[in-house]
């Protein structure tokens, strides 16, 4: 095997003899671009590419020169010397290219400046801008990416992005939150919010328009802002004012539910088996999985390490195999599941209207697929809203 | 760096320092030693001189030496 002449290789000759400058001269007349051409006692030596060794002989002959190979450089020459130990080139190559590769990841990411925003929250927020661990940094602009982050986030006063090897370093200001202002001066009106029958009310100011037990529709103006003055001759003057009080409503909510009496039931083994994961940055690497469908999947143990390349994590997994057939819920079965349901959904709702429950009832109906539960609930909440003119 | 001037085939000279000259349209090489380097330009010969002269690389115009630079001198081509 000869080096290639694509491959990039270069010798160093040692060029000996009395017509030097005519030898180097005659060198550059053939195209032959030498480099690093050094005298050394009565000799030069000089580096050119090994592709022209061949010419430059001839050109040594034609001149009377001696020239003599020092050294070769190169990797065609470094394939060469190693041509009996091919596959451990050809196994070494690939790791070191891997190795060369993996500072150019983000493989861990530093933050400075969280106070009130958690490490958890800026990682979500980063992750969503398409910033994370494992990332190639040839895909991250962090000029741009910071700058889409403040725009997105008004929370956020100030950021910066900056890479330092594989390590992305997050510097933040967050922003302090403007205070409310709220106007008591103008004037404005209590309105409802929503449908339903006053329950209470007290008026702070203003002219109450409803009473208690009224029906309202959303929008309705329940405090009106203004009150009428009537002097000692009896004229009235009507005076504008900022309404506001307290008007809580009444209002039912049917929560509906259903369930099929037919399921498909789970019966687990009682044998589980092992597996292992390996994640690297964000890529996982699944080395035992004894099943791929019908399983149940559970984490046993987690190691990770912080290496230089970056973190390395390793999982080991219980997988219990199960297998399915076909069954039915029986009356009770199917009524606590409903009411488990109705339970998570009312917790939502009374979460959401930020109310009070006054009253509840539950009722359930068996038909011919299963069953069907409803919850009426009424509840009472705030429902005035200040509105300006 | 390649000049493009009105002064096509001139030579022409660059000095880093007194440890980097380039020089550009150059003919031929007609000394080398570790002290002294002599180009024959267009109607001149130039002459580098100094401590651990080394041509660093050549292409088809330019040349490039490199060492500690002491003087430059250009002497007209005798007529032969």
């Amino acid at each position: 095997m000869r080096p290639k002449d694509r491959a990039y290789a270069m010798v160093r000759v040692k060029a000996s003899g009395t017509q030097i400058p005519r030898f180097l001269s005659l060198l550059l007349a053939r195209g032959i671009m030498f480099q690093e051409a050094k005298y050394e006692a009565g000799s030069v030596q000089l580096t050119i590419p090994a592709r022209q060794y061949r010419q430059a002989v001839a050109c040594a002959k034609k001149t009377g020169i001696r020239l003599r190979i020092i050294s070769k450089k190169g990797v065609a020459f470094f394939l060469f010397r190693h041509r009996r130990r091919k596959w451990t080139v050809l196994l070494v190559l690939p790791m070191l290219i891997i190795v060369g590769l993996l500072p150019h990841f983000v493989w861990r990411i530093d933050m400075e400046g969280l106070e009130s925003i958690s490490q958890v929250e800026m990682l979500r927020r980063l992750e969503e801008a398409g910033v994370y661990e494992g990332m190639w940094q040839g895909d991250l602009d962090t000029a741009q990416k910071a700058r889409e982050l403040l725009l997105q986030y008004e929370d956020l006063s100030w950021l910066s992005l900056s890479l330092n090897g594989a390590v992305l370093e997050v510097a933040l200001a967050e922003a302090v939150p403007a205070p409310e202002m709220v106007d008591r001066q103008s004037p404005a009106d209590v309105v409802a919010t929503q449908t339903c029958v006053v329950y209470s009310m007290v008026t702070e100011s203003g002219t109450p328009l409803v009473r208690q037990g009224d029906v309202v529709q959303e929008g309705e103006v329940l405090i009106q802002g203004q009150y009428t003055l009537v002097n000692d001759a009896g004229e009235e003057t009507v005076v504008d004012t900022h309404a506001s009080g307290q008007v809580f409503g009444k209002r039912s909510v049917r929560l509906t539910e259903s369930i099929d009496r037919a399921y498909i039931k789970q019966n687990w083994g009682a044998k589980s088996y092992g597996g292992v994961k390996i994640w690297v940055g964000n890529w996982q690497i699944t080395l035992r999985n004894p099943f791929r469908k019908q399983e149940q999947e559970a984490e046993i143990e987690e190691k990770s390490w912080e290496l230089p390349i970056g973190p390395i994590s390793w999982n080991q997994m219980e997988y219990i195999p199960y297998t399915e057939e076909e069954a039915d819920y029986s009356p009770e079965e199917m009524e606590s599941r409903l009411t488990e349901r109705l339970e998570i959904r009312k917790a939502q709702l009374l979460a959401e209207s930020d109310g009070v429950l006054l009253r509840e009832e539950l009722k359930l109906e068996e038909t011919a697929e299963g069953m069907m539960a409803y919850l009426d609930l009424v509840l009472m909440e705030e429902i005035g809203e200040t509105q300006r003119r | 760096m390649q000049h493009t001037s009105i002064w096509q085939n001139e030579p022409l000279l660059d000095l880093e320092g007194n440890h980097f000259v380039r020089l550009e349209n150059y003919q031929s090489i007609l000394e080398l030693t570790d002290c002294l380097v002599r180009l024959k330009m267009k109607g001149y010969v130039y002459e580098i001189g100094g401590q651990n002269i080394q041509i660093r690389s050549v292409t088809k115009r330019e040349i490039f030496v490199e060492g500690i630079i002491e003087q430059i001198v250009i002497r007209k081509e005798e007529a032969k």
